[in-house]
């Protein structure tokens, strides 16, 4: 689905960010949670740990009796440190065990309602009023000692585990892989979500504005009823205005200049007619006239030309054509009329190259582009075309067009290819084009997947290079 | 005088065109839509017929599909400028040349004059027969025989193929074959040559197994004189 992982892409981002925030929120919970029931129930000689550890030595003392109890105390100070003490509710040692003065104090509850007391020096004590189901009350005291538990005797198999603080490490270590992939998981998905319909209707937009008018994100954006799901309806909506205005357009274009040419074929006979009978009076209005509608013409032929080739992609006839010998074909004619024009067009170096092309496009598109170059390179120059072999990336076959004239103003290069684009400020040269021909060119070079540029020279003029695929 | 029967849906430019053949001493008689045409070709014999391609059906090539079988009148195609299968299409229906309309009409009259020259060759020239492989090719009735059998070809075709059989076992070229027959230039994309040379073929191979013309890759033609 993402073939080059872009950091700085929208779905990156998000899933990162979102991500982190999870799991910091997962982790943060984990541990305050942890935290705050430690600080109750977890504190060495606390209440609640105090409360367990009496309830368990009460049951030793009423199963065993004092030497169990004794047994069980001397295993609880070897394992944790811990130094216990069970009294009657009269402050007798239930094992004889003598205590020091710490666990006396500890002994003296300040109020008759108090079951708990702390004593934080000499000696961290914790006291406990404890009374079982049977109604018999205890007293149960729990002095913390400096040193730490004897490692050695860690384990109580009689009692189980009792730990003094919460779940072990391995438990922490799954916690965080399991809210690790949770979390990557929902971020994923969430990105995905959010970031797949916008990336369709990215790939959409690029299709419209490469020319594909009857692209349409429906059945894959469309169904959402959510914001994204609105920008796809109407993303389509756009999508078919565009197709109609523009089918309308060319219709437009196609229909007129249809039109044109009856009154252009009756306007033909009617001044061959004035012609004659005007017995060569006005020859050269009569001239002039017939000189523009053959302009006419030939710009309506052309404006046809063009609507044609938009609505050809799918029909285009194909056949194995020597591209150089067209070239050579069109150099020769070219020549053969700049010449007149004391300009001339050459060929400086040609490679010859068989393609699947349409001879007539291609014919054209170069045709186009020749004659635009003779339009514009001074007197007394030549233009120079070459075509070459290119395998660079991938194999191309690039014909060159270079004129010597004014060239183009940089800002102007993208433009030259747009129908009626013409550059006004340039007076000085015959300005009898209608800025069509480049664009059947660049029509037909981009129906054999090929490409066509426009630079200026590096001292002047105009270079024009078309690239076609060799396959 | 000649009769010119011209098949267009556009009125006035009839008229117009009318006007223009008269003082050429040439008289018009027109058809304004395919069927009307159909008719006018089979009541009366003319010289040479104009059909326009672009007409409300039936269209041109609808016509011209209709009256070929039937008659070998010339004819010339009008078509819309670039409109390749309009011209391709109709050559094959053995139309005999075409022109872009809007057109000049001189341009006209020189096709139309290039077309009558070859069928009224006959009445100037002297008679000629020519023999070439199964082929017998007589100028004077304009008539064909393959293998004695009578066959039957337009003049354009006629004439094409007389040209091939008087240079028989050489190669003529595209360009001489347009000049001599069509009395014009070849154009860098004119099939014109090319579909005559394929009806020819047709007809001929229906009545002979021996390929009489070969086809000399972006040159020309041959009349192949004896089987290697």
């Amino acid at each position: 689905m993402f073939k080059v992982i872009n950091i700085h892409s929208l779905f990156w981002k998000i899933f990162f960010a979102f991500w982190l925030a999870l799991l910091l929120i997962v982790l943060i919970t984990a541990f305050l949670t942890n935290y705050i029931i430690n600080f109750e129930d977890r504190r060495p000689l606390g209440p609640v740990v105090l409360e367990k550890n009496a309830a368990r030595a009460i049951k030793v003392y009423e199963e065993e009796g004092n030497i169990g109890l004794r047994k069980y105390f001397d295993e609880v100070h070897d394992a944790y440190g811990v130094n216990e003490f069970l009294f009657d509710i009269e402050n007798n040692e239930l094992t004889n065990k003598t205590y020091p003065y710490s666990v006396q104090r500890a002994l003296v509850f300040e109020d008759i309602e108090d079951n708990y007391k702390f004593v934080p020096s000499p000696v961290r004590t914790g006291a406990l009023k404890y009374e079982t189901e049977t109604g018999n009350r205890y007293i149960f005291v729990s002095q913390m000692l400096t040193r730490g538990p004897d490692s050695k005797n860690k384990k109580l198999s009689r009692f189980g585990k009792r730990g003094p603080l919460g779940p072990p490490l391995e438990m922490y270590t799954l916690l965080i892989t399991v809210s690790l992939f949770v979390t990557g998981l929902i971020s994923y998905l969430l990105s995905s979500y959010l970031v797949t319909p916008i990336q369709r209707v990215r790939a959409a937009t690029k299709k419209l504005s490469e020319g594909d008018l009857s692209v349409r994100v429906t059945s894959t954006v469309s169904p959402r009823k959510d914001e994204l799901g609105g920008l796809g309806k109407d993303f389509d909506q756009m999508a078919s205005r565009l197709e109609s205005l523009m089918s309308s357009q060319q219709r437009m274009l196609r229909d007129v200049s249809h039109e044109l040419r009856t009154p252009l074929a009756r306007l033909l006979v009617a001044l061959e007619l004035a012609r004659t009978k005007s017995k060569g009076a006005s020859k050269n209005e009569h001239d002039r006239i017939e000189y523009e509608t053959q302009r006419l013409n030939h710009l309506i032929g052309q404006i046809l030309e063009l609507v044609r080739m938009e609505q050809r992609e799918s029909t285009l006839a194909l056949a194995n054509e020597n591209v150089t010998e067209i070239v050579r074909q069109v150099v020769k004619d070219a020549n053969f009329e700049a010449v007149k024009q004391n300009k001339g067009v050459q060929l400086i170096a040609v490679e010859d190259c068989y393609l699947e092309i349409n001879a007539e496009l291609i014919h054209s598109a170069i045709e186009n582009v020749v004659r635009n170059a003779v339009k514009f390179t001074p007197k007394n120059s030549n233009i120079e075309v070459s075509v070459e072999k290119h395998t660079a990336d991938k194999d191309y076959l690039t014909i060159t067009v270079r004129d010597f004239g004014p060239g183009v103003p940089s800002e102007a290069l993208e433009q030259l290819f747009e129908p009626f684009y013409k550059i006004r400020s340039r007076d000085d040269v015959d300005s009898s084009g209608y800025g069509i021909g480049l664009t059947i060119a660049e029509r037909a070079v981009r129906l054999h997947n090929g490409m066509i540029s426009a630079k200026n020279g590096e001292v002047s003029g105009l270079v024009i290079i078309i690239k076609l695929p060799i396959n | 005088m000649t009769t010119i029967l011209l098949i267009d849906d556009d009125k006035e430019f009839c008229l117009l065109l009318k006007e223009f053949f008269k003082i050429e001493d040439m008289e018009v008689t027109f058809a304004h839509d395919g069927k009307a045409g159909i008719e006018a070709m089979q009541a009366a014999r003319h010289d040479v017929v104009v059909l326009d391609i672009m007409m409300p059906p039936p269209n041109g090539i609808e016509v011209l599909k209709k009256v070929r079988p039937q008659s070998n009148v010339p004819i010339i195609m009008l078509t819309a400028r670039g409109e390749d299968i309009d011209r391709i299409v109709g050559l094959e229906l053995g139309a005999d040349d075409y022109l872009s309309k809007p057109c000049n009409p001189r341009e006209l009259l020189a096709r139309i004059r290039a077309v009558l020259r070859r069928t009224q060759l006959s009445n100037t020239e002297q008679p000629e027969v020519i023999n070439a492989g199964q082929v017998t090719l007589n100028t004077g009735t304009r008539t064909i025989t393959v293998n004695g059998k009578l066959i039957e070809l337009t003049s354009t075709q006629f004439s094409v193929l007389e040209q091939l059989m008087r240079h028989a076992g050489k190669v003529i070229t595209k360009e001489d074959l347009t000049e001599k027959v069509l009395d014009r230039k070849l154009d860098s994309f004119d099939r014109s040559i090319d579909m005559h040379v394929s009806n020819i073929r047709k007809v001929l191979n229906r009545n002979s197994e021996i390929q009489h013309i070969k086809t000399i890759r972006n040159v020309g033609y041959q009349f192949v004189l004896e089987q290697e």
